[in-house]
C-alpha cells in the first residue's frame, strides 16, 4: 500500500516538473514572459530584459552569472537596437536574420528547448509576433584554474589535474588525445539536478560492448539527485555489497587518456575533477601513472612493494594477533623471548590491544581529514605523543603492536588510489576478529572467501581480477610487473635506437 | 536472503562454537628452552630450564615488569615416568609450558646408562610442540641438573649457547649440527644400527688442559661446560664414550663433516706442532664380500690448508710437505681405526654398516642378520685417507728459519 503511495506521489511529482515539455512559444511577447516567470519562479538570478518601446519589441532572458554580460550588452542588444531603429519597416522574421548577433544562434520553438539552456548559462531572445525564440550560448561562469591534482600526486608526470568545469575537461583529455575517433557523449542525469554526465572512448579502441553496456546503465539511470561521481559509481555499480571499487577514479587528465587510449571508457561529470574510468581490474589499483615515466625496473619494483604493502595493510595485525596467541611455535625463539617481554605486564589481550590502537589510528587519520588545517599540527603532536609514547610508557600496550599498527597505516597510505585502500582497512577489521577467535585457520579460511569473492567480481561485464584470474598469458607484462615498453607494445619498432 | 541467512549461521557457528580453542597470550606462557632428565633413587627427574623474557630481552625500556632477575631459571620435579614428572611440574609453574621452542635435551649420563633412552623418545616423539631438530646431550659424568644450573656468558639463554657451541665444536668434532632429535629417531627404527648423542660436560677453569682445541677452552666463568665426545648406546642404553678423535672418526664416516675441521698434533721427534684445518672432506665406505668375510673400506678425500708449524719443518721443500701431508692421513686414519675398534668392542654398529651391507648384498645381510652384532665386531676395516695440502697460508717460513 505504502509502496504505491511512493510511486504515485513520486510520478506526481515529475509531471509537474516537466508540463512545459510541449508548451510552444507564443506570438505574443507577454504570454511568453509570463510564462518563463512562471516556470523559472521570483528568482533574484533569473533576469528578464524587456525592450518593449522598440519598433519590435523583444525581451531577453538569461541567468545571472552563467553568462558574460559584456558580451551581452555589445554582440546582442546593441546590434538588435540599431538593426530596429535603421529600418524602420523591417517584419519581426527578419529582425533576427538580418541582425550580425551570433553565428551560434539557434531558433527554439518550445520551451523545453529554452528551460534547459537558460539554466545552463544561454541568453534566450523573444520577438514579439515571432512564434520561435533564440538561444544563444554566452556561457561564462567563474572556475578554478587547472591545477595540481591533489588526491593524486606524483614525483614526475603533468601537474595538470581536471577540474569541476566539464568544459576545461574535455579540452585536457583533447590536448592529450588528438584523434578523430574521441567521442564524448553527453547524458543527463537526476530528475531534480539535471547534472550532464559524458561518456568519453575512442572508437577506434573501445570495446562495443562494455559501451553499450555503459550506455544502458547511464540512460537508464532512474535518480533524483547526483553531485559526485562517487554517487554515479555506486548507483551503476553490478557489485554494490563488495568493499572493492570496480571504476578506477582519477584526477588525473593523463591517466583517463591513456584508459581511454586503452579502450576504457571515462565517465565525467560536472561540477567534479573525479572522472570514472570501467571497466577496471584488481591489478590496475597497482598500478599508477608514473609508473609508465619511470624507468621500467624502478616500476615493477614499486609495483611489488605495493602490492606487498597492501596485503601488510590487510593482513598484518591479524597476522601478529594469530601467531602470537596460537601460533607461537611459528616464531623464532629469539623474536619470541623479546615478544614476550614486552608483553608482560600489558593488561589486555593482543587482539583488544590491536583493535584499540587501530581504531585510535583510523580517528587520528579521520581527524586528520575533517579538521581545520590550521590545527593539524596539534592533531599529528597528540597522536604520536598518545600513541607512540605514552601508550608504550604507561604499560597499556606492548611496543610491538605500535609497530605493526604504524606499519599498517603506512601500508594503507601505499595505493595509489585511496578509495581502493579502504577495503583493506574494513577487511583488516574482519580478518582481525577471525585471527583472534581462529588463528591462521580463520585468516586462510577468509583469504580464500576473498579471493573467490575477487573472482566473482565484474567490471562492466567484464572479469574484475583477470589478468590473473581468469589468466591471460599476454596480459602479463604489464600487470603486477611493468616490463620495458618494447615488449608490451608489439608493434613498435626500435631499430634505429638499438645499438650498432 | 535466504542464502544470507545461512551463511550468517555458518559464520557464527564457526566464530562461537571454536570459542577460541586453543587460544593463549603470551604473558600466560613460559617458554621452556632446555629439558633435562635424570634418575635418582628409581625415580625420573625432569628439570625444565624455563626463559625468564624479561630478564632475557635486555634493553626493553618501555616494559613496565622491567629486566629484572636472571634470565632463565630451572624447575625440577620427579615423577614415575617423564609425563608424570611433566604433569607434576604443572603444580609448581607458574605458567603453561611451551614446548615448541625448547633447543635441547639433556640426559643424565646415570639415566641414560640405567634407564636408556626409550622412555624418553618416547615422550618427545609423541607431544606434538616437541620439535624435531633439538639438539640432544648427554651430560658426560654428570646430572642433566649440574649442566642446567650454569649461567653462560654472551648468551643470555643457555639453551642457546649450547646450541652455538655445538656449532663451533664442529672444528673439533666434526658434526657441523649436532646429533638432532630426528636422527636418534631414525636410527632407532629399524634394525641396522645403534644412536650415538653428543656429550656435554662441565669444566672448572683451572683444569688442565685437556687435548680439545683450545677454542673451547675460553672460559668467562669459574664454571662453564664443553662439548665433548659421543655416547655410544646399545639401541637403548648407553655402553661407552667415544673421545674426542674417535668422534671425528665417527663423524668423518658418517659424512657428517660440512664444514671443516682442525687437525694438530706433535711433529716428528721434535718439539713443537702442526695444525691443520682440513676442509672439503668427502668419505665413501664401501662394503666387500668374499670368501664369506665382510671387509668395509672407508675412503676418505679432502683438502687441508697448513695453519701453524712450530717445529722445525722445511715447508718451502716439497718433499717435507709430503711427509706432513703423510702424517696428517695416518693420523685421520688412526681415528677413524680407533673409533671402529671402540665400538666393534662395544658391539654397537654406529655406522650403519649393517645398512650398507643391506644395501649391497641383501642376501649376505640375511645371514648375518640374527647375530649382527657378534659379526660387526668381527669385520675387517681399511682405511684409505687422501687428504692433499692444499697451501701452506700466506707465510712460507717456519719460526725456526726466520732472521
Amino acid at each position: 500500500m505504502s509502496q504505491q503511495f511512493f510511486k504515485r506521489k513520486r510520478h506526481d511529482s515529475s509531471s509537474s516538473t516537466e508540463n512545459y515539455d510541449h508548451l510552444h512559444v507564443s506570438s505574443d511577447l507577454k504570454t511568453n514572459v509570463a510564462e518563463i516567470k512562471n516556470i523559472l519562479g521570483e528568482s533574484i538570478d533569473v533576469k528578464i530584459v524587456e525592450f518593449l518601446e522598440m519598433p519590435i519589441p523583444f525581451s531577453i532572458c538569461y541567468i545571472e552569472g552563467l553568462i558574460n554580460k559584456q558580451q551581452l550588452e555589445l554582440s546582442i542588444i546593441e546590434p538588435i537596437k540599431r538593426t530596429q531603429l535603421a529600418n524602420k519597416k523591417l517584419q519581426p522574421k527578419e529582425l533576427i536574420h538580418q541582425t550580425e548577433v551570433s553565428a551560434m544562434i539557434s531558433p527554439c520553438p518550445h520551451f523545453d528547448l529554452i528551460i534547459t539552456p537558460v539554466l545552463k548559462g544561454q541568453v534566450i531572445i523573444f520577438v514579439d509576433g515571432m512564434t520561435e525564440a533564440y538561444s544563444i550560448p554566452l556561457e561564462t561562469w567563474e572556475t578554478r584554474g587547472v591545477e595540481e591534482p591533489e588526491a593524486q600526486t606524483m614525483v614526475r608526470g603533468p601537474r595538470e589535474g581536471f577540474i569541476e568545469t566539464l568544459q576545461t575537461n574535455t579540452t585536457l583529455l583533447r590536448r592529450r588525445i588528438s584523434n578523430p575517433t574521441l567521442r564524448f557523449k553527453a547524458f543527463e542525469v537526476g530528475k531534480i539536478t539535471k547534472t550532464t554526465i559524458l561518456v568519453s572512448y575512442l572508437e577506434s579502441q573501445v570495446d562495443q560492448e562494455v559501451l553499450q553496456e555503459v550506455i544502458k546503465r547511464v540512460s537508464n539511470l532512474n535518480t533524483d539527485k547526483i553531485f559526485e561521481s562517487g554517487m554515479l559509481e555506486e548507483l551503476i555499480d553490478e557489485n554494490g555489497y563488495s568493499p572493492f571499487p570496480t571504476f578506477q577514479s582519477t584526477e588525473r587528465p593523463d591517466v583517463a587518456a591513456a584508459a581511454l587510449s586503452e579502450g576504457n571508457v571515462v565517465i565525467m561529470f560536472e561540477g567534479t575533477p573525479f572522472v570514472l574510468i570501467t571497466p577496471t581490474t584488481f591489478i590496475s589499483f597497482f598500478q599508477a601513472a608514473e609508473d609508465y615515466y619511470h624507468h621500467f625496473d624502478l616500476s615493477s619494483f614499486i609495483r611489488v612493494i605495493r602490492v606487498i604493502s597492501f596485503m601488510i595493510s590487510l593482513a598484518l595485525p591479524a597476522a601478529y594477533i594469530a601467531v602470537t596467541t596460537f601460533h607461537q611455535e611459528l616464531i623464532p625463539t629469539n623474536l619470541l623471548v623479546s615478544l614476550a617481554a614486552q608483553r608482560e605486564g600489558v593488561p589486555f589481550p593482543a587482539f583488544v590491544e590491536a583493535l584499540v590502537m587501530e581504531t585510535i589510528f583510523e580517528i587520528l587519520r579521520e581527524a586528520g581529514i575533517r579538521m581545520p588545517r590550521p590545527i593539524g599540527s596539534a592533531v599529528s603532536i597528540v597522536g604520536a605523543i598518545v600513541i607512540g609514547e605514552s601508550a608504550v610508557a604507561a604499560g597499556l600496550v606492548s611496543p610491538a603492536i605500535v609497530i605493526v599498527v604504524s606499519l599498517t597505516a603506512i601500508s594503507s597510505f601505499v595505493s595509489p588510489y585511496y578509495g581502493f585502500s579502504g577495503a583493506a582497512r574494513l577487511l583488516r577489521f574482519v580478518l582481525m576478529i577471525l585471527a583472534a577467535t581462529t588463528g591462521i585457520f580463520g585468516m586462510i579460511f577468509f583469504m580464500i572467501g576473498l579471493l573467490i569473492h575477487l573472482c566473482s567480481l565484474t567490471s562492466m561485464g567484464k572479469p574484475y581480477f583477470t589478468p590473473l584470474a581468469p589468466f591471460q598469458s599476454g596480459k602479463q607484462k604489464d600487470s603486477l610487473l611493468r616490463l620495458p615498453l618494447w615488449w608490451t607494445q608489439t608493434k613498435l619498432h626500435r631499430k634505429w635506437v638499438k645499438k650498432s | 536472503m535466504r542464502r544470507w541467512n545461512i551463511v550468517a549461521v555458518i559464520i557464527s557457528c564457526a566464530l562461537i562454537l571454536s570459542g577460541c580453542a586453543g587460544r593463549i597470550e603470551l604473558n600466560e606462557l613460559i617458554i621452556v628452552s632446555s629439558i633435562g632428565v635424570d634418575y635418582k633413587k628409581d625415580k625420573t627427574i625432569v628439570h625444565f630450564q624455563v626463559v625468564n623474557p624479561g630478564g632475557t630481552a635486555g634493553g626493553q625500556g618501555g616494559a613496565p615488569s622491567g629486566g629484572s632477575g636472571g634470565s632463565v631459571y630451572t624447575y625440577t620435579v620427579s615423577g614415575e615416568t617423564l609425563y608424570d614428572a611433566v604433569e607434576k611440574g604443572r603444580n609448581i609453574l607458574p605458567r603453561k609450558l611451551l614446548f615448541s621452542h625448547i633447543t635441547s635435551v639433556i640426559i643424565g649420563e646415570k639415566y641414560a646408562r640405567t634407564k636408556g633412552i626409550a622412555p624418553i623418545f618416547d615422550f618427545l616423539e609423541r607431544n606434538h610442540e616437541v620439535r624435531d631438530n633439538l639438539i640432544m646431550f648427554v651430560a658426560k659424568n654428570s646430572t642433566a641438573k649440574n649442566i642446567l644450573s650454569i649461567y653462560t656468558p654472551i648468551f643470555k639463554n643457555p639453551g642457546e649457547s649450547l646450541k652455538n657451541r655445538v656449532r663451533l665444536a664442529a672444528t673439533s668434532t666434526g658434526i657441523s649440527d649436532g646429533i638432532k632429535e630426528k636422527d636418534v629417531v631414525r636410527w632407532r627404527y629399524g634394525e641396522f644400527r645403534d644412536p650415538v648423542i653428543q656429550g656435554v660436560e662441565i669444566v672448572q677453569i683451572n683444569d688442565s688442559q685437556s687435548e680439545t682445541s683450545n677454542l673451547e677452552n675460553i672460559n668467562a666463568n669459574d664454571k662453564t661446560y664443553r662439548i665433548s665426545g659421543l655416547a655410544v648406546f646399545n639401541k637403548e642404553k648407553m655402553v661407552t664414550w667415544l673421545n674426542n678423535d674417535q668422534t671425528r672418526g665417527w663423524s668423518i664416516i658418517n659424512q657428517r663433516v660440512k664444514d671443516i675441521f682442525i687437525l694438530s698434533h706433535k711433529c716428528d721427534s721434535q718439539k713443537g706442532n702442526v695444525g691443520f684445518m682440513v676442509k672439503s672432506v668427502d668419505s665413501k665406505t664401501k662394503v666387500l664380500y668374499k670368501d664369506g668375510k665382510l671387509k668395509y673400506v672407508v675412503n676418505v678425500k679432502g683438502k687441508a690448508i697448513l695453519q701453524e708449524v712450530t717445529c722445525a719443518v722445511d715447508v718451502g721443500n716439497p718433499m717435507a710437505l709430503l711427509e706432513m701431508e703423510k702424517r696428517v692421513n695416518e693420523e685421520l686414519a688412526s681415528h677413524i681405526k680407533s673409533t671402529v675398534r671402540k665400538a666393534q668392542k662395544e658391539k654397537t654398529d654406529v655406522f650403519g654398516f649393517g645398512k650398507l651391507l643391506y644395501n649391497k648384498h641383501p642376501e649376505v645381510w640375511k645371514k648375518y642378520k640374527e647375530n649382527w652384532k657378534e659379526e660387526f665386531s668381527d669385520v675387517e676395516l681399511e682405511t684409505n685417507v687422501s687428504i692433499k695440502l692444499e697451501s701452506v697460508g700466506a707465510r712460507v717460513e717456519t719460526i725456526h728459519e726466520q732472521k
